[in-house]
């Protein structure tokens, strides 16, 4: 690949990074280096086409009432809980616990609001008379709904004490003021007031390069001929026109 | 205790500092407009400059260099740019807000940089063009310089003897002009060649295809104009005399000269359509970029359709075929057909002025 | 506790939530669910179970409510669930499977809305109907067959228009990586779809 192709590449594919590269894309097609490249005018032609083409797809269709179903099905999902806590509590084969008892285990696990002991649970359980509850039930039921917990629950990492955070904090600090003064001794840099009062002085001589710096860092061709003084310019044609300019 | 020494630390931290705080650079008045330009920018630009600048001390002092003799030939450039500009644009674009302006004028320069670097290829040898073009982006201004600073000197040793003969200077005076620094040669032979093609002008008559009131006008400008138009006027010329017909059948056929020349005119229209024009970059100058890119590739565009159908270069079929390409297939059909104005420069053997 | 992101709609509802106001999830689910649906419709394409995921997408900050930090725009946190549940689902191998029929097959989706999922959001011209069906088809198809990160790289950055940084936290990678993806993703549809783009518009 021509070096011009690369950074001509380069070019278009930071355009296309642009979330309104339609119009910009379109102005590349008088991009100095298309006029002899045929083969990154193929390119350009196939990403606009491309561009066009992704554009042109319909939305996708929103079903109307989407959130609010969401957030039903979202708060239906206790009933999945409920569920998983019907099968726990039938999975001893000989124990049949009554329709409604995960329903009401759980609602008396929300008023609690306490973690419940395994006694209470099983107290809870035996307000369901017609039950004969297996050994160990309420550990069971009880390790499945603190799984639940723990994924809810935050732990929080043990914080250091305060006063060890505190000489922590200040160390760090000194060594940033510390380093402060190292780098500016070494190495004199502009300083960034927060007032903007200091410039560098030598940034501002310069002001007229860096203000023209996307043009001045040009290296294509035209960029190159062009900054020859006007003078030197009409020497080479001077001279072309004389038939004196060598190879 | 540790309480105590962070605090101590801090202090003599603190010292350290003081003095940097006192010795803040002095101003000076030279300072004080490149402050300003700096100060009136916004805070995004501001950043951008000063990232700029980190990045030109990263270079070497070699390429810093070389941007700074960039830096003074742009600003040329910039002043040539606004010159062309017809007066009354002119004051427009000096009445613009700074940002405007210098965005206007940087557009402007990109025109410019367009347009001499096809006329510098058209001049240079084909050989030498060619190695430019395949060399890295990075060595290209070494190699040119080179180049440029070769021929300048063969050519303008060559000038002296020639011109200075030709217009009878003492031989003390041409050694003088031979010893001239680099800088100063190129300008002195464009003195003496305007003097003497007025000379000649005096004895022999104009040069073909001119007439009296062009010729004084022309006289009047500084010796760069002046060559630039008569090099222009030549070239044209020259290329209506070789160019036998821009038909597909490239046979060579006896041409009437005033069709050709009409042919070579419409092609420099053509040439010239295919710039942004400083009124519409002046007329969109508060546009967003991507609105300002739209129209000026739409407005460019039209432009270059209607000098095609008006200096008939391309009609019926073929016309309606170029309306309807896309922007970069369009772009290269109008590059195709401006071929001729790159055909290289012949030396001129009769027509000497 | 401040930062950059406390502009951002979507964090200042979580964080209204993790305080304690329930309305809040409520807001969160009315705003972004539209656009996870969205994305996971041009990332599965119309038969996969996406209404499905959108509540799994949303359970998973419900999961989160305590020890969610903001560290981006809440859409990109959503996103990047979204991209994690879909990948998982195009594993299982299920919604592959329907995403490939659906993304390049000639059936219309069964919905549970009844319409046509294929159907524009503005009712086509008759006469373009039949040819531009054909054509969204083929691109569906190419995007759906591109591999999974180049796809979200894409979509994301296509339709919606997030910034190269925010495609790399969504996917869990760096910046240089998502520019990669996204160009081999173009290339590819370039390829893919060639016949479509040399042709010329009328």
């Amino acid at each position: 690949m021509k070096p011009d192709c690369r950074s001509f590449r380069i070019r278009l594919e930071s355009t296309l990074e642009g979330a309104r590269a339609q119009s910009e894309l379109t102005s590349l097609a008088w991009h100095e280096h298309l006029l002899a490249c045929a083969e990154c005018r193929a390119l350009l032609e196939s990403e606009e086409a491309l561009e066009l083409l992704l554009e042109s797809l319909p939305k996708p269709h929103l079903p109307p009432r989407l959130a609010r179903r969401v957030l039903a099905r979202l708060r239906a999902g206790d009933e999945r809980r409920e569920a998983q806590l019907d099968r726990l509590l039938e999975l001893d084969a000989d124990t049949r616990a009554p329709g409604d008892l995960a329903r009401r285990v759980l609602a008396g696990l929300e008023a609690e609001r306490v973690q419940p002991a395994e006694t209470r649970l099983d107290a809870l359980l035996e307000r369901a008379r017609a039950v004969d509850l297996p050994e160990g039930l309420g550990k069971r039921v009880l390790a499945h709904v603190a799984e639940e917990r723990q994924l809810t629950r935050r732990r929080k990492p043990v914080l250091m004490r305060n006063s060890v955070r505190l000489a922590a904090a200040a160390g760090l600090l000194a060594l940033l003021f510390a380093w402060a003064v190292w780098h500016k001794s070494t190495a004199p840099t502009r300083e960034r007031d927060v007032a903007h009062e200091s410039v560098d002085p030598r940034m501002l001589e310069h002001i007229e390069v860096l203000e023209q710096w996307d043009f001045l860092r040009r290296n294509d061709l035209d960029a190159v001929l062009s900054t020859l003084p006007h003078s030197d310019q009409l020497l080479l044609e001077m001279g072309s026109e004389e038939g004196l300019l060598g190879g | 205790m540790k309480r105590l020494h962070t605090l101590l630390l801090l202090l003599a931290a603190l010292a350290f500092l003081a003095p940097a705080f006192a010795l803040r650079a002095d101003q000076s008045d030279a300072l004080a407009g490149a402050r300003a330009r700096f100060e009136a920018l916004a805070p995004a630009e501001r950043a951008r400059i000063e990232e700029r600048w980190q990045r030109y001390q990263s270079l070497s002092p070699d390429e810093q260099h070389e941007l700074d003799v960039r830096a003074q030939r742009a600003k040329e450039l910039r002043q040539r740019a606004e010159q062309r500009l017809a007066p009354p644009l002119r004051a427009r674009v000096q009445e613009l807000p700074a940002a405007q302006r210098e965005r206007i004028l940087s557009e402007l320069v990109d025109n410019e940089t367009t347009r001499i670097g096809a006329r510098m290829r058209a001049i240079l040898p084909p050989e030498v063009v060619q190695r430019l073009e395949q060399a890295r982006p990075e060595d290209r201004t070494r190699y040119f310089a080179k180049y440029q600073a070769q021929q300048r000197k063969r050519v303008t040793n060559y000038m002296f003897e020639r011109l200075g003969a030709r217009l009878g200077l003492a031989k003390e005076e041409i050694d003088g002009l031979k010893q001239l620094p680099e800088e100063q040669r190129a300008a002195r032979v464009l003195e003496l060649r305007q003097r003497l093609t007025q000379a000649e002008t005096r004895e022999q008559g104009l040069p073909p295809g001119l007439d009296q009131e062009q010729w004084d006008a022309w006289l009047a400008l500084p010796p760069e104009e002046f060559f630039e138009r008569l090099a222009d006027h030549v070239r044209e010329r020259q290329l209506a005399g070789v160019d036998a017909g821009i038909g597909r059948s490239g046979a060579r056929r006896p041409e009437i000269p005033e069709q050709n020349l009409q042919r070579v005119r419409g092609l420099r229209r053509l040439q010239e359509a295919t710039q942004a024009e400083p009124a519409d970059l002046v007329e969109l100058a508060d546009t967003t970029p991507e609105v300002r890119a739209e129209e000026v590739v739409a407005r460019t565009r039209e432009r270059c359709l209607r000098v095609l159908a008006e200096e008939r270069l391309a009609e019926g079929a073929e016309l309606e075929r170029l309306q309807h390409l896309p922007a970069p297939a369009f772009a290269g059909a109008v590059h195709e057909l401006l071929a001729p104005l790159r055909a290289p420069w012949k030396a001129q053997v009769q027509e000497k002025h | 506790m401040a930062n950059e992101f406390d502009d951002d709609p979507g964090v200042r509802w979580m964080r209204a939530w993790q305080a304690g106001d329930e309305s809040a999830f409520d807001a969160l689910v009315e705003a972004y669910s539209g656009q996870v649906y969205a994305l996971l419709t041009r990332f599965l394409g119309p038969r996969a179970n996406r209404e499905d995921l959108v509540q799994e997408v949303f359970l998973r900050v419900v999961r989160a409510r305590e020890r969610y930090e903001p560290s981006a725009r809440f859409s990109t946190f959503l996103f990047r669930i979204a991209y994690n549940l879909s990948v998982n689902e195009t594993q299982r191998g299920i919604a592959r499977e329907a995403g490939r029929v659906e993304l390049g097959g000639a059936d219309h989706a069964r919905s549970p809305g009844g319409m046509g999922e294929l159907a524009d959001e503005r009712a086509p011209r008759p006469d373009e109907a039949l040819e531009r069906d054909d054509v969204v088809r083929e691109v569906r198809a190419a995007i759906g067959r591109l591999p999974e990160n180049q796809r979200m790289a894409l979509l994301l950055a296509k339709y919606e228009e997030l910034p190269y940084s925010e495609i790399a936290e969504v996917l869990g990678s760096s910046e240089k990586a998502v520019k990669s993806l996204i160009h081999r993703a173009r290339e590819s549809l370039r390829e893919t779809l060639a016949a479509y783009l040399e042709e010329e518009d009328a």
